[in-house]
C-alpha cells in the first residue's frame, strides 16, 4: 500500500513536471491575455478550470505559474544544498572554531521562524524574482548544513575514512568519495521535502504580494488574486490551491517513501 | 628506551596523547584522558611488535597517533630516519605510502558504495600511480596475493564474509608497498578458524614483502603467535617489554603474570593457577597515585602507592616497571653469593 502511494506520488510529480516543462507549447490559451468576453466563467469544456476576473484561462495560468513555481523550488533548493554542503562539511569535519562559527549561523537560521524571516527579507529587497530567490536560499541552507554536519561527524571516524586518510587522501577527496555517497539517500529525501517547502513558501510570499508581481502568474499569486472573488468564482482559488496541495503532498510522500525504500535496501545488504 | 642502536624502522619516543575532557559548551578543559602516557618502543625491519593490554588501555590511540590520524600531545616518532611529526604536508603524503593500517571491523572498514577493485586501487589513485589499466592489473594481482579470486574486482563488499573482507582490507594496505603496517585488532572480530587463516596470511606477507607489523590485540594468545617482541600496556603506559619467548617464559610484571595466567591452557593439570585481578581498570582520567597498577596488584607494598616505578632494564632485552622485580632478582643474586 505504501509502495502504491509512493509510485502514484512519483507518477503525479512526473506529470506535473512534464506539463510545466512543456508549458508554453501546451497551454490552451495565452496565460497573460485578457478576454473580456469570458470573464469569470465557470469550468466548462472550453475552459476546463474556468476563467478569472479578466477572462484568462485558469488552467493555462496554472501551467505557466507552475513552470515558475517549480523551477524556483528546484533551483533555490539546489543552491541551498550547495551552501549547506560547504558549511556542513567544514563544520563537521574540522571541529574547533570553524565548527562553532558555522554552528551559530546554522542554529540562528533554524531558530528564526522562516516565514517571518522570508517576509522580512523580501520586504527589504525589491519584490521580484531575485528577492524571492535569495530569500528561499537564505531560509533553506541551514537545514542542509545541519544534516550534512551530522553525517560528516558520524562518518569521519569510521574506519574506511581513516583508511583513506592513511592512504594519503585529501579532505576534499574523502568528502566526495566517502562521505557524500554514503549520505546520498538522506540528502535526496531532504531535497525532495525542501523543494516542497520552497514552493509553499513562494506561494505564501506571492499570496502576500511579496513575490513575483502580476500579471506574471504564480500559484500563490493566483490564490491571492482569487480571494476577492471567492463567492462568485471559487474556481479561481480552488484549482491553484488543489495543485499546490497535490504537488507538496506528492513531494513529501516521494521523499519519505524514498527514505524508507533505501533504508530497506541497506538492511537487505547486512 | 634503547634496545639496539641500529636497524630500527620505527622508533617511538615518549609519545603522549591526552584527550581533553570538556563538560558543557563553554566549560574549560578540566582534565585529560591520558590515553597514551609516555610510551617508547622501537620496531626493527621485518619484525613484529605485539602491543597487548585490556581494552581501554590506549592501544588504538597509540596506533592512530603513530599513523598521524590523531595529533600527538607530545613525543616523537622516527620512521626510517624521518621525524614523522615534523613533516610538511607534501612529505607526509608521500610517507603515507610506507605506513598502513588494518582495522578490526571488516564491515565498517570498507566503503559499502565502492566496488572491491576501487577500494584496493584507492591508494594508487590518490598518489596518481599508473594509469587505469595498470591500477586494474595491480588490484587483481593484490586480490590474488591475499588469496581472493581476481574476478572479485567488480563485486561490492556486502557480497563477502568477514574473513574475505579482512583480506580485501589487507590488499588495500599492501597496494602502495608499505614497510610498516599497524594491525589494530585485525583478527579480533573473526571466528577462530578464520583468525588462524588471516594470521597465516599476515605472516606469509611479512616474509614475502619484508613488512614490519605493530600487532595490537587484547588477546595475548593471538599476539604470541605473530610477535617477535611484546609490549604490555596498562592505563596508557607500557609496563613490560620483552621478546616473546622471554615474556612467556619469564613474565616479570605482576600484570603480565595475571594476563598470562588468564590464557586457557591446553592441559588443565599443568598446575598453573589463574591470578584473578581485584577490581576494575581505573579511569585514565584519574589514574591511581604511584604505580597505576597498585590497587589491583597482588604484590603491592606501601612504596607502590606513592611513586611510579621507572621503566628499567631488568634483564637482557627485558624491560619492566615494577619495584619488586628488581628486588627479587637481587635477592636471587644475593642467595647465589
Ligand atoms: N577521541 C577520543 N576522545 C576522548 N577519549 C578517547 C578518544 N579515543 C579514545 N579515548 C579514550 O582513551 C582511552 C584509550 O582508548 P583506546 O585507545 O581505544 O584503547 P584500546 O584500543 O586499548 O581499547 C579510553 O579510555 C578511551 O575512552
Ligand atoms: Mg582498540
Amino acid at each position: 500500500m505504501k509502495k502504491f502511494f509512493y509510485w502514484s506520488a512519483l507518477g503525479l510529480l512526473t506529470v506535473i513536471l512534464g506539463v510545466c516543462v512543456l508549458s508554453s507549447w501546451i497551454t490552451p490559451y495565452d496565460p497573460l491575455l485578457p478576454d473580456l468576453d469570458a470573464l469569470k466563467q465557470a469550468p466548462s469544456l472550453s475552459h476546463l478550470m474556468g476563467t478569472d476576473d479578466r477572462g484568462r484561462d485558469v488552467l493555462s495560468r496554472i501551467i505557466a505559474g507552475g513552470r515558475f513555481s517549480i523551477s524556483l523550488g528546484i533551483f533555490t533548493t539546489v543552491f541551498a544544498l550547495l551552501i549547506g554542503i560547504i558549511f556542513g562539511f567544514i563544520s563537521g569535519y574540522y571541529c574547533g572554531w570553524m565548527d562553532s562559527l558555522a554552528g551559530v549561523a546554522i542554529n540562528i537560521t533554524l531558530a528564526f521562524p522562516s516565514l517571518l524571516l522570508a517576509i522580512a527579507l523580501s520586504s527589504v529587497m525589491e519584490p521580484g524574482y531575485k528577492s524571492i530567490f535569495v530569500t528561499l536560499v537564505v531560509i533553506g541552507w541551514a537545514g542542509f548544513a545541519k544534516l550534512i554536519r551530522g553525517e560528516t561527524l558520524k562518518l569521519k571516524n569510521s574506519p574506511h575514512v581513516q583508511a583513506a586518510r592513511v592512504l594519503g587522501a585529501s579532505d576534499l577527496y574523502i568528502f566526495l568519495k566517502h562521505i557524500l555517497p554514503l549520505s546520498a539517500g538522506i540528502i535526496i529525501t531532504a531535497v525532495t521535502l525542501r523543494v516542497g517547502v520552497s514552493i509553499l513558501m513562494e506561494s505564501s510570499l506571492s499570496f502576500l504580494g511579496l513575490g513575483i508581481q502580476p500579471p506574471m502568474p504564480t500559484w500563490g499569486g493566483m490564490v491571492s488574486q482569487g480571494r476577492d472573488f471567492f463567492r462568485s468564482a471559487p474556481w479561481m482559488t480552488m484549482f491553484p490551491g488543489i495543485i499546490i496541495t497535490l504537488t507538496i503532498l506528492s513531494l513529501n510522500i516521494a521523499g519519505e517513501g524514498y527514505k524508507e525504500l533505501s533504508a530497506h535496501n541497506v538492511k537487505k545488504y547486512k | 628506551m634503547k634496545i639496539n642502536q641500529n636497524n630500527f624502522l620505527i622508533e617511538v619516543k615518549n609519545l603522549r596523547k591526552y584527550f581533553p575532557v570538556r563538560k558543557g559548551f563553554f566549560a574549560k578543559t578540566h582534565a585529560y584522558v591520558k590515553a597514551v602516557d609516555d610510551i617508547s618502543f622501537s620496531i626493527e625491519k621485518c619484525k613484529t611488535l605485539g602491543l597487548v593490554g585490556e581494552s581501554g588501555c590506549g592501544k588504538t590511540t597509540a596506533g592512530r597517533t603513530i599513523l598521524r590520524l590523531l595529533e600527538p600531545t607530545s613525543g616523537e616518532v622516527i620512521f626510517d630516519g624521518k621525524p614523522l611529526f615534523n613533516l610538511k604536508r607534501r612529505e607526509l603524503k608521500s610517507l603515507r605510502k610506507e605506513i598502513q593500517i588494518i582495522f578490526q571491523d571488516p564491515y565498517s572498514s570498507l566503503n559499502p558504495r565502492m566496488p572491491v577493485g576501487s577500494i584496493i586501487e584507492e591508494g594508487l589513485l590518490i598518489h596518481r600511480i599508473g594509469n587505469k589499466k595498470f591500477r586494474r592489473s595491480r588490484a587483481k594481482e593484490l586480490l590474488d596475493i591475499v588469496g581472493l579470486a581476481p574476478d572479485y574486482y567488480n563485486r561490492y563488499p556486502h557480497e563477502f564474509s568477514g574473513g574475505q573482507r579482512q583480506r580485501i582490507g589487507i590488499a588495500r594496505a599492501l597496494a602502495l608497498n608499505p614497510k610498516f603496517i599497524v594491525c589494530d585488532e585485525a583478527v579480533s572480530a573473526l571466528d577462530v578458524s578464520v583468525q588462524a587463516q588471516i594470521i597465516n596470511l599476515l605472516e606469509n606477507l611479512q616474509k614475502e614483502f619484508g613488512l614490519a607489523y605493530m600487532f595490537i590485540s587484547h588477546d595475548l594468545g593471538v599476539v604470541k603467535h605473530v610477535s617477535d617482541y611484546i609490549a604490555v600496556m596498562y592505563l596508557g603506559k607500557i609496563v613490560e617489554y620483552a621478546s616473546t619467548d622471554n615474556l612467556f617464559s619469564n613474565p616479570l610484571h605482576p600484570y603480565t603474570q595475571a594476563l598470562l595466567s588468564a590464557i586457557p591452557v591446553p592441559d588443565p593439570r599443568s598446575g598453573k593457577k589463574r591470578i584473578v585481578l581485584k577490581g576494575d581498570i581505573p579511569s585514565p582520567v584519574n589514574p591511581p597515585s604511584g604505580c597505576y597498577f597498585h590497587p589491583r596488584c597482588p604484590q603491592a607494598k606501601d612504596k607502590c602507592k606513592t611513586k611510579y616505578p621507572d621503566f628499567e632494564k631488568k634483564e637482557n632485552e627485558h624491560f619492566c616497571s615494577c619495584f619488586f622485580v628488581n628486588k627479587q632478582s637481587m635477592e636471587l643474586a644475593d642467595e647465589k653469593n
